[in-house]
């Protein structure tokens, strides 16, 4: 198979997975203030996204695929608030896992990543119409 | 190379695949099938892009795909032709 279009396939396979990466990130971030309904209920669980290697079977590339969402299991900050809907017998509440200095460095990873694979097909594309060219100019 | 010349014109993506099936050598008549297919899924995409049931990076990688062998085989059948017009000129 054409390396070329090899090539193209994992940087567009990196595309798509850095996206779902992005929509983690956006999710965690949405949710940074989401806490329980009821009282003393857990708030928003941070998610995490990991990535794994994958065969193509038609060129034959190893792309990359999202492996799994999983979850943060470290534990929930506590504050003190009886106020709130989730407030536990003795008034603490429960917040989300979400650091947002983590998340915005993820978010920044995320970009750059996506960034590269657009620059591995725009490579791509320029090498191939050079190729190309040479058929036409002469 | 005589025989890469007995492409039929391309009247569009669905008559191309049939005429060439049916005047061209195999080789090239399943090459033009594929063409046909690479240029169908392209334009299957864009549709599916603009409805939003697909994601924008896939329409764009099948774009390109049809793009990249449309643009390859215009190249090697303008290479073809002006070969077969270099043998039309020549002195006998």
């Amino acid at each position: 198979m054409d390396p070329l279009r090899a090539a193209s396939a994992s940087a567009f396979s990196g595309l798509t997975a850095q996206s779902m990466r992005l929509r983690i990130v956006s999710e965690n971030i949405a949710n940074s203030e989401s806490t329980g309904r009821t009282s003393g209920s857990d708030p928003y669980r941070r998610k995490t996204v990991s990535f794994a290697q994958e065969l193509d079977a038609v060129t034959g590339a190893s792309l990359v695929s999202v492996a799994e969402v999983g979850e943060d299991p470290s534990s929930f900050t506590v504050v003190h608030d009886p106020g709130h809907p989730a407030a536990d017998a003795k008034g603490n509440v429960k917040r989300p896992n979400v650091n947002m200095i983590v998340e915005m460095t993820d978010l920044r990873q995320a970009a750059r990543s996506y960034e590269a694979n657009l620059q591995v097909i725009r490579q791509g594309r320029e090498i191939s119409a050079s190729l190309i060219d040479m058929l036409r100019s002469s | 190379m005589i025989d890469a010349l007995r492409i039929a014109p391309v009247t569009g993506a669905a008559g191309f695949s049939s005429i060439a099936k049916a005047t061209a050598p195999s080789g090239v008549g399943d090459f033009a099938a594929q063409l046909a297919d690479t240029l169908r899924a392209g334009e299957n995409a864009v549709i599916s892009g603009i409805k939003g049931d697909m994601p924008l990076q896939e329409v764009v990688e099948t774009v390109m795909q049809a793009e990249r062998t449309l643009t390859t085989t215009i190249s090697i059948r303008d290479k073809v032709v002006s070969a077969y017009l270099e043998m039309t000129r020549m002195q006998i």
